[in-house]
This record gives C-alpha cells, structure tokens and sequence, in this order.
C-alpha cells in the first residue's frame, strides 16, 4: 500500500512544499542561532537541577536534542539521573531514553537509579510499568541481569497486554546481559507463547527467534493457536511468526509423496501442466506423483491466504516464502497475484519485490505468464528495476501466448534500439535468452537480432553478434543460412569490433558442408579493402584466412603429399588467397599481426605440422552458456536480504532453510496437540475447516484477551518480587495440569459469554483501582467492535 | 539478530555530512554515521534501495529512503528481510509526518527533537518494531501542542518551546483497538473521503496501449467521535468485473487493506468495506484495475484518456525536428460525472465549495509532457509551442500547458535539435555518443571513393547516416502527465458511506461526508 506520506503529497500541491520549505530555510538560521546560545553546559545544568519541573523538562530536551544530533551528553550523567524518580512521566519517558544511551558507560551511576525503576514496576499506570521493564533490561550493566530477569518474570503475568509485550521484547536484552539466565527465560517464554493475546504473542515470537530458535519444544504445544492468532497480529508479529513458521514446518512436517494411479486419460488436463517439473519418462500417464500435505501444514497455509491482502508488503512477501517453500507448485498462483500487484509501491519496495518474482520465476515461471504487461520496462525506471523487468520478461516468455510473446520480443526490440547503451545490451541480451529457451523461436529472435547488427550502433551490433554466436554454436547444423546472412551484413557493418567478430563466426564455421560455404568466397571480398579494416579485424581475417586454409588441406590431404599436388595447391584459390593475405600481413604495421601471420604460415606450409593446425585453429569450441543473471539467486530463502546482495555478498546471520525432515525422523504429531482436552478437541474440528477464528471468536478471545491471565490479575496492582500472594496456578503455568484448568476455567467462561465476563469484571472492580476497571469495562465492551477476520 | 540497528537521517538541502538525527536502538554500530553516508554517497545514482557494504567491519546492509530533502538510512550487520526495514522507514515518515506536520523537514526534526526521539523509541524496542499505528503512537506519545502545531503550519516555525499547560499524562488507559485510540471527542463530526487514481499506461508508436493500469487508493480524514463503526460501499463498472484471471473481488485487483478492515465481509461481498476507523489521517485501501478489457482480443476498445499525444519525430528538411500534438478532450469525461456528481449522501445538500470538484465538471488540470532526450542532444533551437510554455532542462524538455478554463483542443509543440558535435569540446560528452565517431569516417571515406569512385553514393551514404545520428537524438516517448478532480479512470464511485454502529456518537448526529476523486497520471508513456 502507498505509504500516507506519498498520498498526501500527490493530494496537496507541489507549490506549498516549496514554499513551506524556503520558509523554514530562512528560519533555520534563526534556530540554529538560538541553539548556540543557549548550549552551554553550565546552563543546561542548572536547568536540570531545577526545582521546577518545566525547567527540568526543557534542559532534558536540550540534552535529548544534543543526544539526537550526536553530541557526547555523558557529561550530564549525574544531573539528568537525579530526575529519573521524578513523578511527571514526561520527565520519566525523557530521562529513560537517556538512560537506554548513556548507562552503559557509567555502569556505576545507573546502578543507582536501578531502584527506583525497579519500584516503577509496581506502578498503577501500565505505561510506566512497561516503560520501566524496557529501560531495565535495556541498559546494557551486566551485574543486574538477575534483577531484570525477576522484572520480566513479574510483568509476564501482568494483566496489560502492554507490558507484557514489553516484557517479551525484554527477554532476548537479559539474555544478551547474562546467557546464564536462559533457563528462567526459556520458561517465561513459554508462558508469552500461550498468551491469550496476539498482541503479546507476536513479540514472544521475536523474542523465541532471537534467543533461542532452536528450542522447538516451546512451539509445539502452541503451534495451531499460533496459526490461529496470525491473521490478527499486528504485522511485525506475522513477520517473526511467518518466519518461525517456515522454518519450524521444514523441520517438523516430513515431505510425504504418495503414488496415485490416475487414468490414461485423465493425465492430460493436469498432468501435462506440469510435466516439466513433476512427471518423468513415459509412464507419466498412470503415476502422478502427489505430495500429501500435513494437516496442520494446510493449517498455516490456509491461515496465509487472507494475510496476503496485508498493507504490509513484508508481510505479503512473507506469505510469499511460505507458499514458495511449504507448498506444491502448483499452488504458487495464490502469491503471484499478490507479489505482482506490489509493484505499484514505492521504487524501494518495487525492487525487492522483483528480486523475489524472479527468483521464482527462475523455478516457475508459470504463475507469472498473466502479469506480462506489468514488468514492461518504463523510461522512469532506474537501472536496477529495469534488469529485473526484463529478466521477468525473458523468463516468462516461453510459458506464454503467441500474444504475449509478440508483446515481449517487440518490447525488447524498441529497447535495443534505444540510447541507453546498458539497457540495449541488457535487451539484446535478453532476445538472446528468449531465443534460447525456446528453439521454436529462435529463428524468430535471430531475425531480430540480424536486423540488429546492421545498425550504426556499435554496442547494439557487438551485443548482438555475441547472442547470435552463442545462439549458432549451439545448433551450428541449421544455421549455415545465418552465417551467410551475417557475411552478408559485412557490406554493410562499420564498427571495427562488429566487423572483427562476424570475421571469426565466419571462420569458425568454415568447416561446415565440406566447404561448400561462404567463408572462402568471404575471405576473397575481405582481401580486396585489407589495408583498411582495424588491426583488430585484420587480426581476424588473417585467422580466417588461416582456417579455410587449415580446412582446405584437410580436404586434399588425406592422399600422401607430393611435389606435384604442391604445385597444384599453388594453383587453388584459397592456397592463392592465404599467401596473398599473408604477405599483406607481413608489411603491416602492427607486430602482432606480423607474429601471428608468420605463425600461421610456417604451421600450415609444411603437411606434418597440418594435424597440429587443426588442432590449435580448429578446435572445437564449448557451447557457452547465457544464464539468466539472477541465476542462483533462488537457491536462497525467498524474502531474504542475502537473496538482494545475491552470490557476491556473504550476509551475517543468514541460514538457509532446512530441508524437508524425512518421515521417519519427523516428531509425532501428537505434540502439537494442545495439552488441555476440551479445548483442543473444539479447537482441531474448528480449525480444520475455518480458515481463522469465527467472527464470534475472535471477538470473544479479545474480550478475554486483557484480562487471560486473570488468577493474577487482582494482585497485579502491587505486587511483591516472589510474592507469596500469587496463587500457585501462576507459578505452574508452563505444567500441563495446571494450565489445563486454567485454560478450561477460561472456556467455559467463553461459553458463558458476556455475563460472565462482566461478573469477573465485577471480581477486577473489587480489588483494583477505579481507573483500572474503568477500563476493563471499556474492553470488554469496544471488543465488541473489533473486527473479525 | 535480524534487528533495525540505528537511524539517521541527513538533510540533503544543504547537503551536511552530519546527521540532523541518530537514534540507535542497540549499542553502538561499530560504523560511524558520517561513514555510511560517504559510502552511501560513493555508490553511483540511481542507488538501490538495499546497498551491501562488504568494506565495513562488520559487513553492513545500508537500507535508504528518501524523503523530500531527507536521506533516511539504516545500517543493519545481519540477515533481516529487506521489506521489513523498508516498511518501517516509511512508517516512520508517516509518523513523524504525522506528528510534526507535513511536509517533513529537517529544521521541524530539529525543533522538536525530544518528540521525535520518544516515538522513535517507542516505534522500535531493540531493534524490533514495536507500536507502530499512529493512533497508539497518540496514546504513548503528547504530540507538539496545539499552540505549537497551529504556529508551525502558519509561519513554519515549528514551537521551540514546550507548552506550558502541559497534561501529567496523556491517557492512563490505552486502547484495546489496537489502531484507534481511546477516548476520541470532536466537536464536528466529520468524515473526509478521497480516492485516488494514479493512471500507469505504456502507448505503442501506434496508438495502441500495451498496457493500462489505474492504481487506486482510499484515503480517509476520519474525525469521528468514540467508536464509530461504518460500512463503505464502493461501485465498480460491470465491465470488469468479468476479467480474466482476476480474483472474484468485486472488479478491484488484489487490494490491501488497513488491518481495520473485516475481511470476511469484504469476501463474501465484494465491494463493501466495514471497520472501524482509525482517527485522523490513514490510507484504508488500495486496489489496482486493469483498463484493458482483457489482455488478448485486439479489438477491444481501447480506453481513452483526456490527453492524448502523437508524437513525430525526424521530420523538416533535416529531419531534424520533432513535433508533439496534444489532444485535450473532456467531452468523454461528462457521462462518468452525471453520475458522480449526483451526491451520494443526501442528507446534506449543502456541499462544502472546497469539494467543487466533483459538483462542476471535470477539468483537466496540469498538463505538462515531458520529452526525456537522449544524450547526443546538445541543445534545442527553434522551439515553438502553440500554448504554454516550455522549459529545457538537461536531458529532458517539459512542455506545460496551462488549461485555464475547460480548455480542450488541441497544442502543438515543435523542436529542431542540435546533435552534439564530435569536435571535442566537451570530450568527456564524447564517449558516450552511441552515433559513430569521426575517427571511423575517415577511415570509410577513402574506401569508398576508392571502391566506388562516384561521388554520389558518397553523398547518398552521408546523408544516411546524417539521418542516422538525427534518429538517435530523437526522443522515444514523451511522459504525459495531468490531473483530472472528479473523475476516476476506472469508473470506481463511493456508493454508499454509513455510521452502522459503534458507540461515543451521540445520537442523532449527522457526520459530515465528502467525497473526493482525483485522477492522475502515475506514469503514462507515448512511444514512437
């Protein structure tokens, strides 16, 4: 989706960005004036000291400002530290965020104001209760680690979403601070991984990611709520779940593929679809290979679909990957649509997007055949998008109709002729690919590109000579008329290189039809105007002369060579030709002509030495290959940055995806059945056929959401380190038995519907503060209006 | 791991190597700002939006955005997705948009650093987005205050000092609705409505379009009281609802949606659009329609556009000129207006004069074409346009033609070019002519008359190729762009826009509704 920004500039009119913009020009000299008077440190300081809070709150700006634009505030430690038990919260929120920069290099003052923070934890406002559990953990002082791991262990059973998401966020900082307190953590994470809200959840995610991936036995349990909750997480949080998801699918969901039988007959609507990829050999027709998709997998795949209407196009790329690498192929055309239709984002995100479309086209291009007309090249489009179209374009080409391809070729073609030198190589080039993905068109390219090479541009001619060689050496047989063609075009070919590389085509397919071809008539015409060519074309008719040469006396060789068939060679054209073309080359200027012209003579004037020629003039040469430039680039985990940088960059932390668990080491799938019975009995007969939560769901598990870990909740609002007022059901949150109870306790409350919500609401309104239940009864009632996907 | 390590922002107007903003959400980066943007610098323009940095230690992914005159960048040294990064720069723009005023500038950064830097921490928890929606943002965040805010879009200059009633707190609740916030109280309740189109199209040297694509947007100014819960109606033109491969969504390609938007609804009806809004400001969808009928049957008819060009090229005694016509037509706008001028909300009859748009008929507005040359092009002589006025600048001239009143009709604009000559006085022009080079035509000039000895295929070769270097300094499109209020390519209209529910909306009032649409053209392009 376009960005806010972007729309509202297309809404309001250029003339009063400039005009906003000379005005705060002007005016930014009076700030930056005012900034140098008032920057003194000394000031600043008093400032800070101040008894009144509005004079605090303006010499933290002036320290935040400094801070922001670079400048070393250490110096103010000690003064701005003082204010941090201050009550105004935006003192607070200011002295926090200059904590979170400065603790680290005065370990020893920010000690001190740990005390205080820890007491932030027990305040009413959820605001300054999640505030204070990021800045704990987010002030890098080792010593504290095992204080900010009792935080995180209070404020997982907080009863704001909020801090608990905070405190999620808060956990992979302590485990940096301190890897030994991983036990404790693993085990609080296993608690936010249950949470009741998507919105917690989505950070425990994060969190699972950063500190310990591997640790699958934490997943399994939530895995199909996890699924469940995806379509209402925010979109960060279907981020780091989508992620956690492939990964966690590669490793757990063995690729199972069934044999199934299908008639003759029927093969042929589906199975020739895909016949490249998935049928072999002829018995193609009675066995399909099918690939059994794990239920649960279906699950997440399902649960995928809506999300690829997100805003967010991280998200619709993420989705992207699932389907890429969880799903059969045939199954991509649900992403394509989407992927394709990012292109109307900013450039920025365009040029990720075609980074991915190409790395699965490289694979499968089928699903992308429709979208023709949305990778043409336009004369905005900045270098790197426009390689990315046209290899889009090139990689499609043989999938579509006969319209499309007229489309592409004559796209291609009107780009060849363009002034862009990069872009007419990259477009030749392309026509090139074209030609040889599909023999049935190559004649139809070389067209193109023969017309190409008449052209007085030399990089189109020598971009073209280059494709069309590799096009000819790779079926030499059928394309006697094309070389002929091309000696045709010396006539009338001008470029020095153009000329020099049609002379060594010629020669190099001299060989064909026992001689009965153009080169020797060729060789002939080019002698007349030698002395006029470049040193680089004499370079190459003097080996062209040499090759028809070397050719012609394997013709007449075979019989033992006499005297007399010497005199008679004196008497042949070509024999007459190569000496004439020879001693032309003596006289040259250049000495490299002159060495090699002496080479060739003295190889080829004595008959023991012909095999040696043949050898070194008419050797062979190795069809080469023009891969697609993105090439390689899909063997990386779609949606990556290291897919972007490709082959040349080694991007830190990138771990490609697993591969497919094999069956018998796949973990039962039992373990992702949620341990409480009830629940999870209603949760998989739901969950199998609705892709998402009903509409009544969703909204009743927001409803629920605020208030899930409610055995807690009454004592949330002052609540000791350890303290012995939790009930024992909190501390056993990870042990099955317990939270079966507590799950089931949850249930039957949401059967129960609002009735019952608002009676624990009543419990809430005894024990907590007024504000707090306030606000309970506002959740419990705007929850109503969420959406439901 | 994968984490957005820091931000910097840089002022490009006047370019500064030192950030006007740096706020890092880890510990230190290991690479200085004024590092990264001298590498930034060192890649050659156009740069890619993710540049790899193998030279830095560790190697770092510089991801960039830029924005009016700011370079946004952020450095991450491990594997994150690129899009994830790129998403939330933008979100960061619409935020700070948002927050201190569009459009962004470097000096209201600067004037209200302590904002920025507390939404920053909060946009971002250790590298991880946190709140991102702006209406939490509202609740966590005091905006610069209205005093403040009220000066800065009179005088622009943003408020340096901080206001002096300043509330303890903003909210102490916070709202379960993760993108509207708690507690909304306006005075006038009203609801702004704009959709906008921008027109991407790529004509052949024929006339026939190769492709044709509007990409719409919904645009929302939503100033409701409590928790309003509405229901959009939008109306598609039959004609495409039939199209091939397209998902059955009610004639909209693949939109995306505000995460408010109930998408089961939108589902099983296509076209209806039910949420609840955010408040203020957000973009709540967009779609994309193609105008082609369907991509294979040529016969179809083709869709028009108010301005349309023909393009010549090569033509006078030299063909050395080229000629551009522009037809401006707004004839075949009219039936689409009868039908959205009829005002879709008939409580109210008295239209706001700022939404004249779609009450008069549509007028096409800033007509401008731009002819992108090519590099062998040194200058432009006898330049003649029949209306407006043109302006020659680098490797591109742009004819604007100001429409004043319903204008249509048509314009002419005509050039002769001036091929650089290969003499050698810029000689650093010269080797990038893609026409041959003098040094190659002395070397053919003796072989011909050698070969030939008549002078006339000479003459006749020399003229050849004289045409040949004027065709290379020929255009090969021209970019139309225009603006067209109150009219939509695709046809799409506002059916219906309605309060279903909710509550904090006292009863019996009436939110104002306006509607607006507006066409532009994204990216149309004549090719000859």
């Amino acid at each position: 989706m376009e960005s806010l920004s972007r729309i509202s500039s297309i809404l309001e009119t250029a003339r009063d960005l400039t005009l906003e913009a000379a005005q705060a020009a002007s005016a930014s000299g009076r700030i930056i004036r005012k900034d140098g008077k008032q920057g003194t440190s000394t000031q600043t300081k008093k400032l800070l000291n101040s008894r009144m809070d509005k004079e605090v709150l303006d010499g933290l700006r002036r320290v935040i400002g400094m801070m922001s634009r670079g400048i070393d505030c250490s110096e103010f430690f000690a003064d701005v530290v003082k204010n941090v038990a201050s009550p105004t919260l935006e003192i607070k929120k200011l002295v926090y965020i200059y904590l979170l920069r400065y603790a680290e290099s005065e370990p020893d003052l920010a000690l001190l104001s740990i005390n205080t923070i820890q007491r932030a934890l027990n305040d009413q406002n959820q605001l300054v209760r999640a505030m204070a559990i990021r800045v704990m953990s987010g002030i890098r002082v080792p010593v504290i680690s095992q204080i900010v791991a009792l935080g995180i262990k209070r404020c997982v059973t907080d009863m704001s979403a909020y801090v608990r998401k905070s405190a999620a966020l808060a956990i992979p900082k302590c485990y940096r601070l301190d890897p030994t307190t991983l036990p404790q953590l693993t085990e609080y994470l296993g608690t936010l991984l249950g949470d009741r809200s998507f919105y917690v959840v989505g950070a425990a995610v994060m969190a699972h990611l950063e500190v310990c991936p591997n640790k699958w036995g934490l997943v399994h349990p939530h895995y199909r709520s996890l699924v469940k909750m995806l379509i209402d997480m925010d979109e960060w949080g279907q981020l780091a779940l989508l992620r956690l998801l492939t990964e966690y699918s590669r490793r757990h969901f063995p690729a199972r593929k069934a044999k199934k039988k299908v008639k003759g007959g029927d093969a042929g609507g589906s199975g020739a679809f895909y016949s490249d990829e998935e049928v072999e050999g002829d018995d193609a027709k009675e066995v399909e290979v099918v690939t059994v998709i794990d239920p649960d997998l279906e699950l997440l795949l399902k649960a995928c679909v809506p999300l690829a209407q997100s805003r967010n196009s991280a998200v619709i790329v993420a989705v992207a990957r699932v389907y890429r690498h969880l799903a059969p192929p045939d199954r991509l055309p649900t992403v394509a649509g989407p992927l394709v239709s990012l292109l109307r984002a900013a450039v920025d995100v365009q040029h990720m997007v075609l980074v991915n479309i190409v790395s699965i086209a490289l694979e499968h291009p089928q699903p992308f055949t429709q979208f023709a007309t949305h990778f043409l090249v336009r004369a905005s489009d900045p270098a790197h998008i426009w390689r990315l179209k046209l290899e889009a374009l090139t990689l499609i080409f043989p999938h579509t109709n006969t319209h499309t391809k007229n489309l592409i070729l004559s796209e291609l073609e009107y780009f060849a002729k363009g002034y862009d030198k990069e872009l007419v190589k990259e477009a030749v080039r392309a026509i090139g690919r074209c030609a040889q993905s599909q023999t049935k068109n190559a004649a139809r390219c070389l067209r193109l590109l023969l017309r190409q090479v008449e052209s007085s541009d030399g990089t189109l001619v020598a971009e073209s000579l280059t494709v069309i060689r590799h096009i000819i050496q790779q079926d030499p047989k059928n394309h006697a008329k094309t070389v002929a063609r091309l000696a045709k075009a010396l006539d009338t070919a001008t470029n020095p290189s153009a000329r020099a590389s049609i002379v060594w085509l010629v020669g190099e397919f001299a060989g064909i039809n026992d001689g009965n071809n153009v080169a020797a008539d060729t060789l002939r015409i080019l002698a007349k105007n030698f002395h006029s060519e470049s040193e680089q074309a004499k370079l190459q008719i003097v080996l062209l002369a040499a090759k028809v040469y070397a050719h012609y006396l394997n013709r007449t060789q075979p019989a033992v060579p006499t005297e007399e068939t010497l005199d008679d060679e004196d008497k042949h054209p070509i024999s007459l030709l190569f000496s004439y073309i020879l001693l032309l080359a003596r006289y040259d200027l250049s000495y490299d002509l002159r060495d090699r012209a002496r080479l060739y003579k003295s190889i080829l004037s004595v008959p023991s030495s012909t095999q040696l020629a043949t050898l070194l003039l008419l050797a062979p040469k190795p069809t080469p290959q023009a891969p697609s430039p993105s090439s390689g680039r899909d063997s990386f985990t779609l949606g990556s940055a290291a897919m972007v940088v490709g082959k040349d960059g080694d991007v830190r932390g990138y771990d490609a995806l697993p591969e497919w668990i094999t069956p018998s080491r796949a973990p039962s799938p039992s373990l992702r059945e949620p341990p409480p019975s009830t629940t999870s009995g209603a949760d998989t007969s739901r969950g199998g056929g609705a892709m998402a939560m009903s509409a009544a769901a969703a909204v009743r598990s927001a409803g629920v959401r605020s208030a899930s870990p409610r055995i807690g909740s009454p004592h949330m609002g002052s609540p000791k380190v350890g303290s012995p007022a939790l009930p024992p059901t909190t501390k056993a949150n990870g042990v099955p038995e317990s939270l079966e109870d507590f799950l089931a306790s949850d249930d039957s409350e949401e059967e129960e519907e609002e009735d019952s919500e608002e009676e624990d609401e009543d419990e809430d309104e005894e024990d907590s503060e007024e504000e707090e239940s306030e606000e309970e009864e506002e959740r419990g009632e705007s929850a109503g209006l969420l959406r439901a996907k | 791991m994968s984490a957005v390590e820091a931000l910097y922002v840089f002022d490009s107007f006047p370019p500064a190597t030192t950030p006007i903003l740096q706020h890092e959400w880890r510990s230190r980066p290991a690479t200085t700002a004024a590092s990264l943007h001298s590498l930034y610098k060192a890649q050659p323009s156009p740069r890619s939006s993710l540049i790899y940095l193998p030279t830095t230690s560790p190697p770092t992914l510089l991801f960039n955005i830029i924005h009016n005159n700011l370079l946004f960048l952020s450095p991450t040294t491990s594997e994150i997705e690129p899009l994830l990064v790129l998403e939330f720069l933008h979100r960061v723009v619409d935020v700070l948009e948002d927050y201190l005023g569009s459009p962004l500038l470097g000096s209201k950064i600067e004037a209200n650093y302590d904002i920025v830097a507390q939404l920053l921490n909060e946009m971002c928890d250790d590298g991880f987005p946190f709140t991102t929606e702006p209406n939490a943002l509202r609740d966590v965040v005091l905006p610069p205050s209205l005093m403040g805010k009220l000066l800065g879009s009179v005088t622009g200059l943003p408020s340096t000092s901080i206001p002096s009633s300043f509330t303890p707190s903003p909210t102490q609740t916070l709202s379960t609705i993760p993108w509207r916030r708690s507690n909304v109280r306006h005075t006038n309740n009203e609801l702004y409505v704009d959709l906008i189109e921008l027109i991407t199209a790529t004509i052949a040297p024929s006339g026939r379009f190769l492709s044709a694509r509007s990409n719409g947007t919904i645009a929302f100014n939503c100033k409701l009281s409590g928790v309003p819960d509405l229901l959009m109606t939008l109306q598609t033109p039959t004609s495409h609802k039939q199209k091939l491969g397209a998902p059955p969504t009610g004639g909209l390609g693949f939109p995306v949606f505000h995460p408010c938007v109930r998408l089961s609804r939108w589902r099983e009806h296509p076209g209806e659009l039910s949420f609840v809004p955010p408040d203020g400001k957000f973009v709540l969808a967009s779609y994309e329609i193609d105008l082609l009928p369907s991509g294979n049957s040529k016969s179809a008819i083709q869709p028009q556009l108010p301005v349309s060009v023909e393009l010549k090229t090569g033509i006078g005694s030299l063909s050395s000129e080229f000629e551009a016509r522009v037809l401006i037509s707004t004839a075949f706008l009219a039936p689409t207006i009868n039908t959205l001028s009829a005002n879709p909300f008939g409580s109210r009859s008295s239209r706001s004069p700022a939404f004249g748009g779609s009450s008069n008929n549509p007028a096409v507005e800033e007509v401008s074409i731009t002819f992108p040359l090519p590099p062998a092009v040194k200058t432009l002589t006898s330049t003649r346009c029949s209306r407006g006025e043109f302006h020659h600048d680098g490797r591109k001239v742009t004819w604007k033609i100001p429409t004043t009143g319903a204008f249509s009709g048509t314009a002419t604009f005509r050039t002769g070019v001036v091929v650089k000559s290969y003499g050698g006085d810029d000689s650093d022009e010269e080797e990038e002519e893609p026409v041959d080079n003098g040094e190659y035509q002395d070397v053919q000039t003796p072989k011909t008359t050698k070969a030939n000895g008549g002078n006339d295929e000479e003459k006749a070769r020399r003229e050849k190729k004289a045409k040949r270097k004027m065709e290379m300094a020929m255009p090969r499109c021209a970019l139309v762009a225009f603006s067209v209020k109150g009219w939509l390519a695709s046809g799409v209209k506002v059916d219906n826009l309605k309060v279903v529910g909710g509550k904090g909306l006292g009863e019996g009032v009436k939110p104002y509704k306006g509607v607006k649409y507006l066409t532009k053209a994204g990216d149309i392009e004549v090719r000859c």
